[in-house]
């Protein structure tokens, strides 16, 4: 069995131990080899085993209350350790917290009194005080003396609560910056910061979202908490990011001249095609073609896909709610086909277009695209930047099948 | 170090460095009375256990300062827990670190503050089908051991021979000017995964940036030193593992041969071994096994031993054991329980951890067709057994979760095993390796074997979503703090324990207890 561990004594990774790589690399004992077998290894040692163990015999009575004891003292210790663990990470922080207000406390003292009988007083808080040999020493319990949390690297005070989402409370004091060590934020679909990948939409937070942009006099950051009080929704000051997709320098300098960007969600697309396995689309036509996953023709039939005309032209004409619900419905599809078809509809409806545009990124935003073959694979790369420039319309036709295939 | 900062000299008021002495020795001695598998407080001068309250009436009768836990002190003046510095260390052995208070402040006064942020968070850009790679690297940003090794100088990317090589050939074709075009194409290839792995530790660790982070620099090197991995394209976040470390192993290699291991080896009739790396990862990753095939009719044992970086286990095999035995049971109950009446219970059948390993060390029978025993120099059914005899400090346990099917038209098909599989957050090898701890050791002779030696923790599970063997999406949980993170390629979001251990995990990466007391 193993020993009783409360995890706050397991190594911790947010501390970072420089040289612990070393002590481990010059330790020869820790991955040692272990003894080969012994030869004879069948027999089991049991025989002795059992013989101490049949020496002690307990009754009925016993055993019940040894159990009992037993139990009561393992919950106790469980319940015990679970505790320590959070009194000791907060007992610690207001220790610290005692220390760092009395440290920024002479600072204070000096501009106040202006001159030297300030060395004179004692420098002490309610919970501390500087002795004389330099050192802090506490005074009291901090548990009760200090009040709020500092942070021991940027001594600004702790928020303790999440700002929004799972077990969040209202910002103690707007006007005050925060330690940007700040709770995690738990929100489905969303990170620890509060933020959602590119094109996730979120029913809730989409309208507050929006709301957000109507109002120019709110900050951007999420730091600078607007001044205005916090209403019933806590949601409302707390602006949901998307994560937007940063350039990335190309590491393959060889092959350009100068420094090469690239947005990092097409990378390997990047990578894998001219700049540097050259598997570019020419080149997966042709593979596709000899495996027979696509015809290479494929593309002098698909303007002829009669559907997919009929179907855009309703869509133009039906009304503004109409479409919306069809939205939920059939966004990917229609939108898709919205942003790659033919340009003469760009024409007929500019808005409908724009609105089409954006729920394309979304789907070139979707990189955890899931292909059924890798003849599929290749084909995928190709339609997404097919899609960019809103060429043919066989992307689409191509493009849909892989995406059933991820979702089945 | 950052526990060290703003703390007060005592843990309370009434804490002086003598009564610290007092606890520690009090804590050493044999005869405390402190039991380690429970929580008890007794009393630092008279030994009395007793419960908090119990413990209060006793210091107010006696006069006597404090009680004594395994990890806490009770102060009678305070009422409460306290925490002196002096006392929190775990007793760590910081030989290196502690060099000097000058080094520190020369540090403290050249380096910028470290800013605030979420520690740990940080996600990593899916660069086009590479979840793959992100699961398995937030394994690696995530453990203690490897951060160490990047983010202290571990690989000195500025000297580092294999990246410096395309700078060299500037200078180098200055000089020579018919610099023959395969030795440039050569030069072309080296692109150090070690580089690209540093570069990474360093990028993701920058906590003040909410943005994650993107492995382009390492996806490239990857692609350029594993080959048969390289194009975009869905991969197995196992292969992909297996391969890394092996680059970089490759980038660091030392071979020594060795001496004191040859010595054992050769008197238990194990082939010695004649090159051995002694490089870092090999250390960190690889593990070796002994497999022995004894003959049924000499007896004679031929034993062998490889490295290994992962332990596959074989996970339809062990489901089908357990739906067998479930059956049987469920069989075994209805047949008792048809006279009262009663349905059979409804019994799951979930295999854990530890039945696949013990299959995985069990020796298994040889048919004749399969051995050739050189001692009889004939075809004999033998039982071969494969047992654990070094062990990694960082430990992959692989879930096998794809295979083949054979269609009714005879192709084979792949195949993917969904299904879950218990394990646990603290694994014991010890029972696995080619030394079981017999029972009665750890009582009799507990000087020589350490309880912990082979003691691992959970630290990242790594979990296939799809029906799929050829396509899905991988994601990862890691530890961050004892508290766990579910890292999904960009976002990162918190989650429990519990979740964590009702994934199907495929990959699941233990690390070494001891690690924490080097």
């Amino acid at each position: 069995m193993a020993t009783r561990r409360p995890h706050g004594s397991l190594l911790p990774n947010s501390v970072l131990d420089t040289d612990l790589w070393k002590r481990f690399y010059s330790d020869e004992e820790i991955t040692a080899d272990i003894p080969p077998p012994v030869k004879a290894s069948t027999t089991m040692a049991t025989s002795g085993a059992a013989d101490s163990k049949s020496s002690i015999s307990l009754s009925v009575a016993d055993q019940e209350q040894a159990i009992s004891y037993i139990l009561d003292q393992s919950i106790e210790s469980i319940l015990h350790d679970i505790l320590l663990d959070i009194h000791q990470e907060e007992k610690i922080a207001r220790m610290q917290t005692a220390v760092i207000e009395l440290e920024q406390r002479p600072d204070k003292q000096k501009s106040a009194h202006d001159g030297d009988n300030a060395e004179d007083e004692p420098v002490e808080s309610d919970a501390a005080i500087l002795e004389e040999s330099g050192q802090y020493q506490l005074k009291g319990n901090p548990m009760k003396t200090i009040k709020h949390i500092r942070c021991p690297n940027c001594r600004l005070r702790r928020l303790l609560y999440p700002r929004v989402g799972f077990n969040a409370r209202p910002v103690p004091d707007p006007t005050e910056q925060y330690c940007k060590t700040e709770p995690m934020i738990i929100i489905d679909k969303h990170d620890v910061h509060g933020q959602r990948k590119k094109g996730v939409k979120v029913k809730g937070q989409a309208k507050g979202k929006n709301r957000k942009k109507n109002d120019p006099a709110s900050p951007t950051s999420e730091n600078s908490d607007p001044l205005t009080p916090s209403s019933s929704m806590l949601n409302d000051s707390f602006e949901f990011k998307e994560i937007d997709y940063p350039a990335a320098k190309c590491p393959n300098r060889d092959s350009h001249l100068g420094d090469h960007w690239k947005s990092v969600n097409v990378f390997a697309t990047h990578l894998n095609g001219s700049c540097y396995l050259k598997k570019d689309r020419a080149a997966g036509r042709e593979a596709n073609a000899k495996i027979g996953g696509t015809p290479r023709d494929s593309r002098a039939s698909s303007p002829k896909a009669g559907t997919n005309g009929v179907k855009r032209k309703a869509d133009d004409e039906t009304s503004g709610g109409n479409k919306k619900k069809q939205k939920l419905g059939e966004v990917k599809r229609n939108d898709k086909k919205g942003g790659s078809g033919p340009s003469r509809l760009k024409e007929v409806n500019n808005a409908n277009d724009r609105s089409a545009a954006s729920p394309l990124k979304e789907v070139n935003g979707d990189t955890i695209s899931v292909t059924p073959t890798k003849a599929m694979r290749d084909a995928s790369s190709e339609p997404t930047l097919k899609l960019k420039l809103k060429t043919g319309g066989d992307a689409t036709a191509r493009k849909k099948p892989t995406k059933m295939g991820k979702k089945a | 170090m950052a526990l060290a900062l703003h703390m007060p000299t005592a843990g309370c008021e009434h804490l002086n460095s003598e009564t610290v002495e007092q606890i520690r020795q009090f804590r050493s001695s044999p005869t405390n009375g402190i039991d380690p598998n429970f929580a008890q407080y007794t009393c630092l001068q008279c030994s009395m256990p007793g419960s908090f309250p119990s413990l209060d009436k006793h210091f107010s009768e006696t006069q006597h300062g404090f009680a004594v836990g395994q990890k806490s002190v009770y102060c009678a003046g305070c009422h409460d827990l306290v925490y002196d510095p002096a006392l929190l260390g775990n007793g760590k052995k910081r030989k290196l670190t502690e060099t000097s208070d000058e080094d520190d402040s020369y540090l403290t006064a050249n380096t910028a503050q470290r800013p605030c942020g979420r520690s740990g968070v940080r996600g990593l850009f899916n660069l086009g089908e590479t979840c793959y790679m992100n699961a398995v690297l937030q394994m690696m940003v995530h453990n203690p051991l490897l951060a160490s090794y990047f983010l202290g100088m571990g690989h000195p990317i500025h000297t580092c021979p294999i990246s410096k090589e395309p700078e060299k050939k500037d200078d180098a074709s200055d000089e020579e000017e018919q610099a023959s075009e395969d030795q440039d194409q050569k030069k072309e290839l080296q692109v150090c995964v070690a580089c690209g792995m540093t570069d990474l530790f360093s990028d993701v660790t920058m906590v003040d940036q909410p943005l994650p982070a993107h492995a382009v620099n390492l996806l490239f090197a990857s692609w350029k030193n594993i080959p048969q991995m390289s194009g975009k394209g869905q991969q197995d976040a196992q292969e992909w593992f297996m391969y890394i470390i092996d680059r970089l192993h490759e980038a660091v290699a030392q071979y020594s041969t060795p001496d004191q291991t040859n010595s054992v080896n050769e008197a238990n009739g194990i082939p010695p071994i004649d090159k051995q790396c002694v490089c870092f990862f090999h250390k960190v990753f690889y593990g070796r096994y002994n497999s022995q095939i004894i003959c049924d009719t000499c007896h004679t044992v031929s034993s062998r031993e490889d490295e290994f970086s992962s332990i596959s286990l074989d996970f339809k095999k062990q489901v089908k054991r357990k739906k067998k035995a479930a059956k049987d049971a469920a069989a075994a109950a209805a047949s008792a329980a048809t006279n009262k009446a009663d349905k059979p219970p409804l019994k799951i059948a979930i295999p854990n951890l530890h039945e696949c390993l013990r299959s995985y060390t069990a020796p298994e029978p040889l048919s004749p067709e399969q051995y050739n025993c050189t001692t009889c120099d004939a075809r004999r059914s033998a039982s071969k057994q494969t047992r654990l005899r070094k062990l990694p400090a960082i430990m992959c346990v692989h879930v096998k979760r794809f295979g083949m099917k054979q269609a009714g038209s005879g192709v084979w098909l792949p195949e993917k095993y969904e299904g879950k599989l218990e394990f646990p957050l603290q694994l014991d090898m010890g029972p696995y390796t080619t030394k079981p701890p017999s029972p009665m050791a750890t009582t009799t002779n507990g000087g020589e074997t350490k309880p912990d030696a082979y003691m691992y923790d959970l630290d990242c599970v790594v979990v296939h979503q799809g029906e799929h063997a050829q396509n899905g999406h991988y994601f990862a949980f890691c530890r961050q703090d004892n508290k766990w993170f579910r890292f999904d390629d960009e976002i990162v979001s918190a989650t429990t324990t519990e979740d964590v251990l009702r994934q199907e995990a495929y990959l699941l990466f233990y690390s070494l207890r001891s690690l924490e007391k080097v």
